[in-house]
């Protein structure tokens, strides 16, 4: 990177962070930090996360999200609360992905999916006013987005044609993989590639088998109180309704802990703090995380994060 | 059979599929923030040269293509097999029809061609970038019209036909670039 190149990324960074910043202030959101190394790390299989030896103790780990420090702080009674902050992912390495990434990541007390979905395109539309770059939101929910790509509904598919669908589109041994896996590849290959580019895409109502957090539709059990935010053709935010549910939470774990046995991936305990403070009581809260270097992509409009960061990850 | 995993993947690898060698072009990350990691791959199919998209699952294994690239003296043609030489071992290898293709268009003898072994038979030949080979056929040159850009074919000592500016004389022999087929310039006199 040449030096107006470094001076150029360095200032676009900084007033990505200030705009941030003042777009909560204005809202009266306040911005707090926790640990980045935490006690335990998450049960989710596709997320591994670093492990950080602490002499003789039991090991520390690099948070793969802020999520469950800012949940135990609502629970012990925080008011809407932000964070930017540094997240991190083993082997997430790529054009758009750097093991070490920031998330800002925030929840509202009493927002429900369409208010915290709305919040965050606005602050995406922020963001990409920094550079003059002027993108309309469109909300569309995941069964529109299919049926308006592809023709036709995803949820509703059997798993065979959900596996011949995938394998028509390019994936190698996809009778292997269950439902979850097989809709996130059909989505990002041939939905979210072909929506419009320019334009900030909130596409809500996820299938439920890709919950994750959030909690179950009340209307429709097939589906999860969960959204995305897309534009430029990537994925740049999260979201949930956040479940509030201990029991239902353990279970997801577990679940995730018995995937990750069959698979023969690295053994995750359940955070019990976690499902411990579920139990006191998460207040009722929608909450986000959104990728700031993906967003900094689109507003320096260069394809790559080794364009973007000043020491990227393969040439530390 | 050797394998790789997927986090193993660069452009260059060269993997199986179905029962063809591939050699990896293009090798991207996919991944949702919350789900299944995939490794979206560019590959070429080394038997007939076709690339194709393909994607895998990150954690994934395939198995290795016994797939090796060497430098090779092309020595001679004997009316079905090309051969080749390795200059470091000195062994000697065939390439029948299907594997040389439209390289025998420019294969001159004696020069260096690169060969894609597999399973240790040649499976396709890369020729030189650049060869010079003399012209058999062509209408009678015009001499001194190097203005006009007029084109005419020309026939060359292996087969193939080029085409050339009107003022390039049969007898004469020119540089032609492999890859496009198409006439470069007079060959420098040795």
């Amino acid at each position: 990177m040449s030096q107006s190149e470094l001076i150029k990324t360095l200032k676009l960074r900084a007033e990505l962070l200030a705009t941030a910043r003042s777009f909560f202030a204005q809202r009266s959101v306040l911005e707090v930090e926790t640990p980045v190394l935490g006690a335990s790390a998450v049960t989710d299989p596709n997320i591994q996360s670093f492990v950080v030896a602490d002499e003789n103790k039991p090991p520390r780990y690099l948070q793969s999200s802020p999520e469950f420090f800012m949940k135990r702080l609502l629970v012990d009674g925080a008011p809407d609360i932000y964070q930017i902050t540094k997240a991190f992912r083993q082997a997430e390495a790529g054009a758009r992905h750097n093991p070490e990434f920031t998330l800002i990541e925030w929840y509202r007390r009493q927002f429900d999916l369409a208010q915290i979905s709305q919040e965050t395109a606005e602050l995406v539309q922020q963001l990409l006013l920094i550079r003059e770059i002027s993108l309309p939101i469109q909300r569309i929910s995941y069964r529109a987005a299919c049926q308006q790509v592809l023709g036709l509904d995803l949820i509703e598919q059997s798993l065979q044609s959900l596996i011949q669908l995938a394998t028509k589109q390019g994936l190698v041994a996809a009778e292997k993989l269950p439902r979850a896996a097989l809709y996130d590849f059909i989505f990002d290959q041939a939905v979210v590639a072909r929506l419009p580019q320019d334009v900030i895409h909130i596409v809500e109502y996820y299938p439920a088998e890709q919950a994750s957090l959030a909690q179950l539709s009340q209307t429709d059990a097939q589906l999860a109180e969960r959204f995305e935010i897309f534009a430029g053709g990537f994925e740049l935010a999260n979201g949930f309704l956040e479940l509030r549910d201990a029991d239902e939470q353990r279970q997801r774990f577990q679940q995730d802990v018995q995937i990750r046995s069959e698979q023969g991936l690295p053994t995750v305990a359940i955070d019990e703090t976690f499902i411990a403070a579920l139990r006191q009581g998460l207040p009722a809260c929608a909450g986000v995380a959104l990728g700031l270097d993906r967003v900094h992509l689109i507003v320096a409009q260069v394809d790559s994060l080794d364009q973007l960061l000043p020491f990227s990850w393969s040439a530390l | 059979m050797a394998g790789y995993n997927t986090n193993e993947f660069r452009s260059g690898l060269k993997i199986m599929l179905d029962g063809d060698p591939y050699t990896i072009v293009e090798n991207i990350l996919v991944k949702p923030g919350k789900g299944q990691a995939f490794n979206r791959v560019k590959i070429r199919n080394l038997k007939t040269g076709r690339v194709v998209d393909k994607t895998f699952k990150s954690g994934d294994s395939v198995d290795a293509a016994d797939v090796m690239e060497v430098d090779m003296q092309y020595l001679y043609a004997d009316g079905e097999d090309w051969h080749f030489m390795d200059q470091n071992t000195f062994e000697q290898h065939a390439a029948n029809k299907t594997a040389v293709g439209d390289a025998a268009l420019w294969l001159k003898e004696q020069d260096i061609c690169v060969v894609t072994l597999y399973n240790g038979a040649p499976l396709s030949i890369q020729p030189p970038n650049f060869v010079e080979l003399k012209i058999v056929e062509t209408d009678p040159g015009l001499k001194g019209d190097t203005a006009t850009g007029g084109i005419k074919p020309a026939y060359l000592e292996t087969g193939a036909m080029v085409r050339v500016p009107l003022f390039v004389d049969q007898g004469e022999s020119i540089r032609i670039d492999t890859r496009s087929g198409e006439y470069v310039s007079r060959a420098k006199e040795s």
